[in-house]
């Protein structure tokens, strides 16, 4: 047994990794597993009795874009009829934002991994407020994902077409030292990746209008570039999982109900707990009373070495942490504790271009009880009401203590016995 | 409820900053709402929701900030005002002390490769597993920790001499190493006088004197209070010692301990002999009287052990320097006198003490003259108490016994203060023999801690019609960071006797007691 | 023994293990010297640490 060594293994797939946007595709011809009556969602898999309000609210709103209902309430009874498979996205090579629910006609991005070719997909992103994924079904919103299916997606597609694929992972360690951290703070990464993508979209041939409106969409939303950092984390961890003897934590999620992890020699086994209400400052007149618990894929973000593992670059999401530059400082220094790794792409400007701290280390989480930092949006727990703030979440301690027993099963082939 | 409203013109903050002061301010005592934003439709929209927007704030734009507050009267809002104006010109200072803490030793030894040496204070039955990385990462211990099990001393220390290293303890309290002091140790002049002890507050007396006496000390070695066991056999001493010898700035080498087993005992001394330096060696009660036997001097006090280093290293005679201290016969005029005072009923010597080996060192000189001297840590197994009670008694406050949930006496004397009021309270206390031990570690006014105690026994024993002498040496140097003048200054004006060494207060109520009892 | 005259042959540079004082006392004397807040490994769990110690090797 040589965990070490094959930890050495993960990590180096995790930061060899070169996750590259190559095209968009439907998540029905694109996503392995999908078909007319799935629907994917974030976290680990939960049953509909037990999802949460923005969760339901996201699964009836993709069931009326998909026709298979009409409006709300037969949403609400083809939703609780056994129809529909759920299953986490995670399953399936993808991630998912907040309730992050994927359905058979949504477009996705799809990011292949240049150096061991594996694929990763996720949906684009709305935008903010009342959207899809914080559990909001008007026809506002139908009528947005439509736009997205007819306009935007074959825009960007075609644009693609046109100039190749765009490396994800470059321009997230530009963004990284420009003060994003590509979780919650994306500004610079949606920046840069309209600079690239302009003048192949110019050059293409979509109608100077569309142009125009695909510009002003991702203008419009700070936030566009978590649906690309998002599936890169996704696409680096899974060239990582499987690996027998590594106790690299290759998934981290939630789904709104529990918060779960998956460990690289354990394959496709789920750890979970119950999903915390972060530590969060709130958007005028809402307070925790109105927070849902902790949702969404992009955890992936800190899995994969940025996010909350790179705030102390982030000087604008430093107040939601405790309030002043030294807490960040502090969280981050603590996270190289629990991780394997220094990351030679993402760098931290005030730690002197310190890589971050990269590649969880399951054993290392249980022995200092020192458990990840996550920065993350916090939403409403009533659907479609969108944001009410962000904050610090940390995922229980549960999962990993219970990861460990099964990781310690799994490699001694003998009963554990206290020494 | 009063509600204000104030709008700045043209004064843009970003909005993360303002969710945050609006939190803060919203802690203020009596506060109902504070809602701090820029004038944008969209945040008058709220303002006016929450019951907030007055004319001013209606006419707010999108660069202008707005701050509503609601409380419950007049003097609250002024409160929640001025939070708000202290937040808004609050510069963000850059932390003055972000010193990290690692939250493993192994990141601690990654980070800092430079390290020589870790020192390790916490729990025994997690220690002894840090300290065997450190061992194996290459690195020197000083182990403070105590309650390490005996086997994993033996085979640790087995560990780090293969591989030339030293671990200092379990148990060990006392190290200064290239002047740098680790644990509980004095402020030391350096110079040509090596240590290796086995006791701490051994160690800190010895060392003290040596300084007080002119000379100096190149390094205190520690080896734990259990390395001269027969199953440990001594093996950090051993390697002190031959480290010592090969070091350049030692030129005198002073061993310090109870009395080894007999075999370890051999062993230690054979070493000491090898080294071709000059040596002093003192184990506690071994000797009744200082003399050199074999090349090795022997010293029957630890302040006889500093003397005899001190002549040595000044290539003086040490025979010549053994007498009683200057001044001495003063002293004794002072016993005689404080003996005529006391009342018939009291008879029995009390002691209660920080230091181990101090409080030993008393055991050993009273029980040549006073016969069965009772302690927690006895000469004998008859003579075994936990508390004052039948006879001459001296209590070591630092033992296992007294020191579970609670500090060492070193660090908090309350425990010690309370029995100094008992032991004046009984009437058969004659005398009371007390320490107080300076330098890093120790409390930082170990004597103004005593001060009132020990008059408040003077004045229960006196309107019980006694009379309390109280007799105190203060261990430590003038570089120590208490002040070891004030300190004995202190002492004195709540009417203790201040002597110049440990051995010095015991002989001294040895003289007294000769005086009352007659004995010889 | 070259290790241990290495060590007496200059001010040693320290890892404190515990209590904080004593890593007060080593900055006031202008000690080289870095800080380990110690925690029982895996919250004092008896169990999951001696299985963290078989794993790690």
């Amino acid at each position: 047994m040589d965990i070490d060594a094959a930890n050495r293994r993960a990590i180096d797939r995790v930061l060899q990794s070169q996750p590259t946007l190559v095209g968009i595709g439907t998540a029905l011809e694109t996503v392995p597993g999908m078909d007319g009556k799935t629907l994917l969602h974030a976290g680990p898999p939960v049953a509909w009795d037990r999802m949460c309000g923005p969760m339901r609210g996201a699964v009836m709103g993709a069931l009326i874009y998909e026709g298979l209902a009409q409006d709300a309430n037969e949403a609400l009874e083809v939703a609780q009829s056994g129809e529909i498979t759920f299953d986490p996205c995670h399953h399936h090579q993808a991630v998912g934002p907040m309730a992050g629910i994927i359905s058979p006609s949504m477009p996705v991005f799809i990011i292949e991994n240049a150096t061991f070719g594996n694929q990763a997909y996720c949906t684009l992103n709305e935008g903010l407020g009342k959207v899809l994924r914080y559990g909001a079904y008007d026809p506002e919103v139908i009528e947005r994902l439509r736009w997205m299916e007819r306009v935007l997606a074959p825009a960007l597609a075609e644009t693609l077409e046109v100039c190749g694929g765009i490396n994800i992972k470059n321009l997230l360690s530009q963004a990284v030292q420009m003060g994003d951290e590509g979780h919650n703070r994306n500004r610079a990464g949606t920046s840069l990746l309209i600079r690239e993508l302009s003048p192949h979209l110019v050059r293409s041939g979509v109608s100077r209008q569309d142009a125009a409106s695909v510009l002003e969409f991702i203008n419009g939303n700070d936030h566009f570039f978590l649906n690309l950092t998002m599936p890169a984390g996704k696409c680096t961890m899974d060239a990582a999982h499987g690996i027998p003897e590594s106790t690299l934590v290759t998934t981290m999620a939630r789904n709104g109900t529990d918060f779960g992890i998956r460990v690289s020699a354990l394959g496709d086994r789920w750890f979970t707990g119950a999903a915390e209400v972060p530590q969060s400052l709130y958007f005028p007149g809402f307070s925790e009373k109105d927070a849902n618990p902790d949702i969404g894929d992009s955890v992936i973000a800190e899995t994969a070495g940025f996010g909350g593992f790179a705030m102390a670059a982030a000087p604008a999401i430093v107040r939601f942490v405790g309030g002043t530059s030294k807490d960040a400082l502090a969280a981050t220094l603590s996270m190289y504790e629990i991780t394997m790794a220094e990351n030679d792409a993402y760098l931290i400007p005030p730690l002197d271009f310190r890589g971050t701290p990269t590649g969880i280390d399951l054993r290392k989480v249980v022995e200092t009880g020192i458990l990840p930092a996550i920065n993350t949006g916090v939403a409403h727990r009533e659907p479609g009401i969108g944001q009410v703030g962000a904050g610090l979440v940390r995922p229980p301690m549960q999962c990993f203590r219970e990861a460990l027993l099964a990781f310690a099963n799994h490699v001694e082939s003998v009963e554990t016995v206290p020494s | 409820m009063p509600v204000k409203v104030t709008v700045r013109k043209n004064t843009y903050y970003d909005s993360v900053t303002l969710m945050w002061l609006s939190r803060e301010a919203s802690g203020v005592p009596g506060m109902h709402q504070v809602v701090v934003v820029m004038g944008t439709d969209l945040n008058r929209e709220l303002l006016d929701r929450v019951g907030l927007l007055d004319e001013t704030a209606r006419k707010a734009g999108p660069s202008d900030l707005i701050i509503a507050l609601e409380a419950v009267d007049d003097r609250a809002i002024e409160a929640g005002e001025q939070a708000v104006e202290d937040l808004l010109k609050r510069r963000q200072e850059l932390a003055p002390d972000a010193e990290h803490r690692y939250a493993t030793l192994r990141s601690a030894l990654q980070a800092f490769p430079e390290a020589d040496l870790v020192s390790i204070s916490i729990p025994g039955r997690y220690a002894w597993r840090e300290a065997e990385t450190c061992i194996k990462a290459g690195k020197h211990v000083f182990l403070f920790s105590d309650n390490v099990p005996l086997e994993q001393e033996v085979r640790l220390k087995r560990i780090a001499q293969e591989r030339g290293l030293l671990l200092m303890g379990p148990d060990c309290g006392t190290a200064v190493i290239s002047g740098v002091v680790l644990g509980f140790a004095n402020v030391l002049r350096r110079g040509p006088i090596g240590v290796v002890a086995a006791s701490g507050s051994g160690a800190q007396e010895v060392t003290s004197m040596i300084h007080n006496m002119g000379s100096g000390v190149a390094h205190v070695i520690g080896t734990g209070g259990r390395d001269l066991s027969r199953e440990v056999g001594g093996l950090m001493m051993a390697m002190g010692i031959s480290a010592l010898a090969r070091d350049s700035s030692t030129q005198v080498i002073v061993v310090i301990s109870k009395p080894p087993h007999p075999e370890v005992s051999r062993g230690v001394l054979e070493v000491l002999r090898n080294t071709g330096k000059p040596a002093v060696v003192c184990f506690m009660g071994a000797c009744h009287r200082s003399s050199l036997a074999d090349g090795i001097w022997g010293a029957d006090t630890l302040e006889n052990s500093a003397r005899i280093a001190v002549a040595l290293a000044q290539n003086d005679d040490p025979a010549s320097c053994l007498g009683h201290p200057s001044g001495w016969g003063r002293w004794v005029e002072v016993a005689a006198r404080e003996a005529r005072r006391l009342a018939p009923s009291q008879v029995f010597v009390r002691g209660l003490y920080s230091g181990g080996t101090l409080c030993d060192e008393a055991i050993h000189i009273l029980s040549r003259t006073l016969g069965h001297v009772y302690s927690n840590t006895p000469l004998g197994p008859g003579l075994k108490v936990e508390r004052i009670g039948a006879g001459h008694t001296i209590l070591d406050l630092g033992d296992d016994a007294y020191t579970q949930g609670r500090a060492h006496p070193m660090i908090d004397p309350t425990l010690r203060q309370a029995m100094i009021l008992d032991v004046a309270q009984d009437p058969r206390t004659s005398v009371l023999l007390l320490d107080c031990i300076l330098g890093y570690g120790s409390h930082p006014d170990p004597g103004g801690s005593l001060v009132s105690s020990i008059m408040k026994a003077r004045e229960i024993a006196l309107s019980a019609g006694r009379h309390l002498p109280v007799v105190v040496s203060v261990c430590g140097t003038d570089l120590d960071p208490q002040n070891k003048d004030e300190q004995a200054n202190r002492l004195r004006s709540a009417g203790a006797l201040v002597l110049d060494s440990n051995a010095q207060t015991a002989a001294f109520a040895g003289n007294l007691m000769a005086e009352v009892g007659g004995t010889p | 023994m070259k290790d241990v005259q290495d060590l007496l042959s200059r001010p040693p540079n320290v890892i404190n293990v515990g209590l904080e004082i004593f890593y007060k006392d080593l900055k006031t004397q202008g000690v080289r010297a870095v800080s380990v807040e110690f925690r029982p490994p895996a919250g004092g769990d008896e169990h999951l640490a001696a299985i963290l110690r078989r794993l790690q090797g």
